[in-house]
């Protein structure tokens, strides 16, 4: 009897606490949030506003245009622009008139424009942007030389339904291109805090959406000499990202064009391959298109010599003949060599020219200074360096070095007979 | 003899993953952090040369379990220092353990909520804690050893994927300078988180759990082991975060998994680890309140250790909420305790090793007749 | 309800534990290796005094004319008088009202003539074997003329010369007539004897062998045990042609006296396991157990846990394996499903195919199963979890695409998969209750409901009707249907769990059930037992390797013998490496049959 007693009181504490259970349940202790109360902030735009406000802007998804049967096809996603004081207050501000609550756990970029760039602010506001729970580290990190807000309007992708995908695949396609830089948040905030590092991000402007007009031909150039912004292109998504914003200190000091950024990524190890093109050494005003990958990673070797340091640059790379306006086999014949020491010559001067740059003006984008740790053996001896100074008065030896492994599909490239 | 003391005892497996896990929980709350912290970048050598202090008091440890074979920790001190110096003795270690214990429930719930319950209420978290902990007692050590038996493999190859996972963080010129902030830091750094191997004292608090012949073996695997799992963590640390950077968040680990990025399908993917986070700490902190337990009811010559559960429960959790804020409780943990518990800690077993000389103790005697 | 009793109930200190567990201690050899061995200590029984008081019975009409109570003639010895005997076996049969019982009365064809009668149940038994092997040669046959029957031993003569029935047996009180007779033996008594004869003729109708229902397999054996225990005791014998397979019959139920048969090796089983086993039986208390369900939760450990710590199997084959490996079959007669004692918690994950198909299959099948189990219990949790706490996981596109399913569905995400999976566990048992000929209909209903309709009502979003199924599915591929049960159970608790605090509900929750499964036993012997605690065993536990490496029987059983095949188990190969190593040491051969 006892034990009927013992049972059936069990199992009323089993239905209450059942009962307990499903309260809790359907109020989640406080953390959980259904898909369908949150808004899904895709990208963050940061602007100088009126006096000492920022001006904020949120793209945030429509879930039902994105996806889902009922896709009604329209908009992907819509803005939103708060003036507030920091990004937070902007974020809850925004929620007065945004039904759901805005969440950046699906942020996949932060653009600064570059008056808040140049400003120095990035090193207070990156910071801050990292520390809350929700950003990702591995969100892209942009500059832009137009308002943030008019370049969010403008990213209305064509192939991809989501605004975010479109971002995240032309962020990564630096990986092909180089023309970009890679940097997330975390990266460009580790860099803010350590001596001997600093950040090139990405410039993404708007197009003029214009080509060139009038009848005079112009000269080669090589395709990287752009910035975004005045790239001549026609259609699309009427942005373009290429070419970086070098902070140092977290302040935007200058821009790199597209060649500059490839090589500023060949030279910190992040590069992977690319398209460059040159003109033909053995004939005129033809031009020969090559892939280029590394042979072996960047060796960057300091010395402390009592002038100063002297950094050696070894790169080397390798490529495959695309092929181009001309009919010279680069197969077997001697015209390889003169190509590869062409090639070789013309990625030492860009190098070349990069590094002066930099130390002109002061910014180790490159991470020598990253390397130069090995010569000290503690962080007290590192600070009493002083590498900045140094590497403003550093010699960079550059040594270059290119081998043609392959020349696409052709083994040999018989000539074009001519009538 | 006891009734507390008949609990069967652990194989040498089992014993060997409780003791590695019971150690390596750390690495998912601040510990990465605060060894560089000490030393910047030198933290991996701060590991070596601790992990080498600890072999030392280790031989100690073990040294004084194997020449007082059958007894419990206060009934050797009783037996070396009499009655009642010998309990205050005994207490010390439980008096440490229940405020590190405490301090590492109040860590655990806060991660949780750094990591995954944001706007959650502490205590629920800490309830929960405490509620499986209570469970886990009542068990028993044997199902807890067990259950990290099991476990550990999973909370491996999760730290490992955390580890590995975040290779493109990886800079390897970030471990540069090799010396951090000195040799000296290094040195002292070295000797003082020594504590960071603490848990091991297990063997000596709890010797009943080993077999004799195994007790060595034990030590020594465990200790290894760990080793090479905070090395592991550390270096892979510092290789993705350069030195300044380091030593500022709270949950290291947290922030690599959080730097995962594989493409687009996985990223964030932090919640996961939370699992294995989860089992490692209430592990940690099951052993941990089972020894209190265990310990107190022996020096109070309970027959049982069960009635203690409860109370020391509520004691532990009343003291997780001392702390006011999580910064106060992390530095209470891992400065404010650990810079001086191992001198107490691994100071007892010597101790009481010198004093049983002096007064000409011998514990085997007096047990050959009893072990066979 | 008083809460505070209620905490104190669960977590406060009730004394000491005064029961004495029951262990599988280590076997003798074993004690030597390990040193901390300590010694085992008689069971002893459970001294309980009757805590609760018997209902009181009501009071039956007593016979007047009877001297006798029923209850007294069963204590009786047999008498020399045949009327008295008819007497009293028409009291203990309630005869004139009982049509089942007969009496056949006769006379024995000898000098002089006895007086006989035989005593069966209808239905019960073989009528021709009664016919033609019992009566016949008592009545007809003229062995007897020219024999002189000493009254006394009449019975032992008859037994011995004249009834060519296979099975005959003297008893000679009341008890073990009922006993013969309501197990389907015929029951002769002779005029002038003290004895009487059982004669076996057991002869009702049973279900022929058939395939097995819930343990079916591709390739293997394909028969099934069936209600009758002797069939089933002799399916498992024609498996194991051994003279140390013993079969020990007790009996369950004080009203309906099951027969149980208790299987072990008596050169394999540990004899403190088989005393155990039998303990447990015979201290049963209960007047009705009709199948090894019954049976099981009579005996198990832990009554409550929801894992089942007795393996039930109606295969013979699987019998035999386990009986190889140490451990002890129960049967009931009555049930076609043997329990097999002890049992680790990964022969619930085993199916027999895994063995009869080759290893690298049997190893898929394994693999596929653990991420059964793993769906089963964790799924619908996992994306409670992940759709409300840690979204930051789910890739981009998808958490849209969730969040615009969910854009017409009202309920929260715990609500949708509760409904979905409430409906599809009524699916599931309306589908075994639902008379055959209807069955086809639960289909279109089913699909009905868990299908489009609960989407295009916007009641459901598509992707928990996916979870939902993933995890249904997962759930039949688990080979137990016990342990299937359970895990369905648990599968609530965790979607509980993790609607309250997400991952981290899940992993409190899986380290609760983790501790608690490992502090379980079945019948002594550590329920997670090869792997936590680490005991020595063969590859087979949770993935199954070659058959020719497993060389151990598991250790967690104590069985006799650990050896079950010498390192070198494929004898033919040895020729190749016979200059490289004397590989034959090690264990002998085990002594069953493989």
């Amino acid at each position: 009897m006892a034990k009927m007693n013992l049972l059936k009181k069990k199992t009323k504490t089993f239905i209450s606490l059942l009962f307990i259970f499903t309260l809790m349940m359907l109020t989640g202790c406080g953390s959980a949030y259904e898909p369908n109360e949150l808004s899904l902030v895709q990208f963050v735009g940061i602007d100088r506003g009126q006096e000492n406000l920022l001006e904020v802007s949120f793209l945030i998804a429509i879930p039902q245009n994105l996806a889902g049967e009922n896709s009604k096809g329209g908009e992907g996603s819509f803005l939103v622009t708060v003036s507030a004081p920091t990004v937070f207050q902007a974020l809850r501000l925004a929620n007065t008139f945004v039904g759901r609550r805005l969440s950046f756990i699906h942020a996949k970029g932060v653009i600064f424009s570059d008056i808040i760039a140049k400003e120095g602010l990035i090193s207070k506001l990156l910071p801050t942007l990292l520390q809350f729970r929700e950003t990702r580290g591995t969100a892209f990190v942009a500059i832009t030389e137009d308002a943030p807000a008019k370049l969010m309007e403008k990213l209305v992708p064509l192939l991809e339904a989501n605004p975010s995908r479109y971002m995240e695949l032309l962020t990564q396609n630096y990986a092909f291109t180089g023309f970009i830089s890679s940097a997330q948040v975390q990266d460009v905030y580790n860099e803010l805090k350590i001596l001997g590092m600093d950040s090139v991000v990405t410039l993404i402007n708007l197009s003029p959406e214009k080509l060139p007009e009038g009848e005079e031909k112009g000269d080669y150039k090589p395709g990287g000499i752009y910035t975004a912004g005045e790239l001549p292109k026609k259609g699309g998504v009427e942005i373009e990202a290429i070419g970086g914003a070098v902070l140092k200190d977290g302040k935007m000091v200058a821009t790199l064009n597209g060649t500059e950024t490839m090589i500023y990524n060949m030279i910190r190890g992040e590069f992977n391959s690319s398209f460059i093109s040159l003109p033909v050494p053995q004939e005129e005003k033809a031009v020969i298109n090559l892939e280029i990958f590394y042979a072996r990673r960047p060796q960057i070797k300091i010395k402390l010599t009592e002038q100063g340091a002297v950094v050696d640059l070894e790169l080397r790379f390798e490529g495959n003949v695309l092929g181009g306006g001309t009919t010279i086999d680069y197969a077997l014949s001697e015209d390889r060599v003169i190509l590869e020491e062409a090639v070789a010559k013309s990625l030492k001067r860009e190098v070349e020219k990069l590094v002066a740059k930099s130390q002109v003006l002061g910014s180790d984008i490159l991470e020598i200074g990253l390397n130069a740790r090995r010569l000290v053996k503690t962080v007290d001896e590192w600070n009493n360096l002083n590498w900045d100074v140094l590497f403003m008065n550093s010699k960079v030896n550059v040594k270059v070095d290119f081998k043609i492994r392959r020349t696409s599909t052709l083994f040999k490239h018989a000539p074009i007979t001519q009538k | 003899m006891n009734r507390a003391m008949e609990i069967s005892k652990i194989g040498e497996k089992e014993a060997v993953a409780y003791l590695v896990t019971i150690v390596i929980a750390k690495v998912f709350l601040t510990y990465p952090a605060v060894l560089v912290g000490y030393v910047a970048n030198a933290a991996w050598a701060v590991v070596a040369l601790s992990g080498l202090m600890t072999l030392f008091f280790m031989y100690f440890v073990v040294k004084l379990v194997v020449s007082f074979p059958g007894k419990s920790f206060p009934q050797i001190c009783e037996k070396i220092l009499g009655p009642y110096l010998g309990s205050f003795v005994a207490l010390l270690p439980f008096l440490g353990w229940l405020i590190e214990e405490s301090l590492l429930m109040r860590n655990f719930s806060e991660s949780m909520l750094i990591v995954a319950l944001p706007e959650t209420t502490l205590s629920i978290v800490m309830l929960c804690f405490v509620g499986a902990c209570v469970v886990a007692v009542y068990l028993g050590i044997e199902s807890i050893a067990r259950a990290s038996y099991i476990s550990f493999p999973f909370t491996l190859v999760a730290i490992l994927a955390i580890t590995l996972l975040s290779f493109n963080a990886w800079k390897p010129q970030y471990l540069f300078p090799l010396f951090g902030k000195g040799l000296f830091p290094i040195v002292r750094a070295g000797v003082i988180r020594s504590s960071d191997f603490l848990e091991l004292i297990t063997i000596y608090l709890m010797p009943f759990l080993f077999y004799p012949y195994q007790v060595r073996k034990v030590g020594l695997k465990a200790v290894m082991v760990s080793i090479v799992i905070f090395l592991l963590v550390v270096i892979t640390y510092t290789m993705s975060f350069p030195f300044p950077v380091s030593q500022e968040p709270y949950l290291p680990l947290y922030m690599m998994a959080k730097g995962v990025y594989l493409g687009h399908f996985f990223q964030r993917i932090e919640a996961i680890f939370l699992i294995f986070w989860v089992f490692a700490g209430l592990l940690l902190l099951s052993g941990g309140f089972y020894a209190l337990c265990i310990i107190l009811s022996q020096v109070l010559k309970l027959p049982d250790y069960k009635p203690l559960i409860l109370p020391l429960a509520i004691i532990t959790f009343a003291l997780a909420f001392a702390p006011p804020s999580l910064p106060d409780a992390v530095y209470l943990s891992n400065y404010g305790l650990r810079e001086w518990a191992w001198f107490v800690f691994y100071g007892i077993p010597i101790f009481l090793l010198i004093v049983a000389r002096l007064r000409g103790i011998d514990g085997k005697n007096e047990f050959t007749k009893k072990e066979n | 309800m008083d809460l505070k009793k209620l905490v104190q109930q669960i977590f406060a200190y009730q004394g000491p534990p005064t029961y004495k567990a029951f262990t599988l201690e280590e076997t003798e050899r074993e004690e030597k290796l390990s040193s901390d061995g300590q010694n085992s200590t008689p069971i002893e029984a459970k001294n309980k005094g009757g805590e609760f008081k018997k209902p009181k019975k009501p009071q039956r009409p007593k016979d007047a004319q009877l001297k006798f109570s029923p209850q007294k003639i069963k204590e009786m010895e047999l008498s020399s008088n045949l009327e008295q005997s008819r007497e009293f076996i028409e009291l203990l049969f309630h005869l004139p009202q009982n049509k089942d019982v007969v009496i056949r009365d006769f006379t024995i064809g000898s000098s002089p003539n006895f007086a006989a009668f035989a005593l069966f149940i209808e239905g019960m038994i073989d009528k021709t074997i009664i016919n033609e092997h019992i009566l016949e040669p008592l009545m007809f046959s003229s062995f007897f003329q020219d024999e002189k029957l000493d009254p006394i031993l009449t019975c032992k003569t008859v037994l011995l010369r004249h009834i060519p029935a296979n099975q005959v047996r003297e008893l000679s009180t009341y008890q073990e007539v009922i006993e013969a007779v309501t197990a389907g033996d015929s029951v002769i008594f002779i005029e002038g004897s003290r004895h009487a004869l059982a004669c076996e003729t057991k002869g009702f109708a049973v279900r022929s062998i058939s395939t097995p229902t819930s343990e079916q397999v591709v390739q293997g054996p394909q028969e099934a045990f069936v209600e009758a225990l002797r069939q089933n005791t002799a399916l498992v014998r024609r498996i194991i042609h051994s003279e140390n397979l013993i079969t020990e019959m007790l009996q369950v139920g004080s009203r309906n006296k099951a027969n149980v048969a208790v299987m072990y090796l008596n050169d394999l089983a540990n004899p403190n396991l088989v005393r155990e086993v039998k303990r447990r039986i015979s201290m049963i208390n209960s007047d009705f157990i009709a199948d090894t369900g019954m049976l099981e939760e009579f005996i198990e450990d832990h009554p409550f846990s929801l894992v089942p710590q007795c393996l039930k199997t109606e295969r013979p084959d699987r019998v035999a394996a386990h009986l190889i490996e140490g451990r002890v079959a129960v049967m009931i007669d009555g049930s076609p499903f043997a329990l097999i004692v002890p049992v680790d918690f990964f022969a619930f994950l085993h199916s027999s195919e895994d063995y009869y198909v080759r290893f690298p299959y049997g190893f898929w099948l394994r693999a596929l199963r653990m991420v059964a189990i793993f769906l089963t219990l964790l799924l619908p949790a996992f994306y409670i979890a992940v759709a409300t706490f840690h979204q930051e996981m789910i890739p981009t596109d998808l958490l849209l695409s969730i969040s615009a399913a969910k854009e017409r569905v009202p309920f929260p995400t715990v609500l949708e998969i509760l409904s979905m999976e409430l409906s599809f566990e009524l699916i599931r048992e309306a589908g075994v209750r639902v008379p055959g000929v209807i069955g086809a209909t639960l289909g279109i209903v089913g699909t009905l409901i868990l299908g489009q309709a609960a989407v295009s009502a916007a009641i459901v979003s598509p992707i928990s009707i996916i979870i939902v199924a993933v995890t249904g599915l997962a759930s039949f591929a688990i080979p137990n249907y016990s342990l299937a049960f359970g895990f369905r159970f648990m599968r609530f608790i965790f979607i509980f769990l993790a609607s309250v605090l997400g991952f981290f509900g899940i992993s409190t929750g899986l380290f609760v059930l983790l501790l608690s499964l490992l502090s379980m036993k079945s019948f002594g012997a550590p329920f997670f037992a090869p792997v936590a605690p680490r005991t020595a065993t063969s590859t087979d536990i949770v993935m199954r390797y070659p058959i020719w490496t497993q060389e151990q029987r598991p250790d967690s059983v104590q069985s006799l013998d650990v050896g079950r095949q010498p390192k070198f188990s494929r004898g033919w190969e040895k020729e190749k490496y016979q200059n490289s190593s004397g590989a034959q040491k090690g264990s002998e051969q085990g002594n069953g049959n493989q």
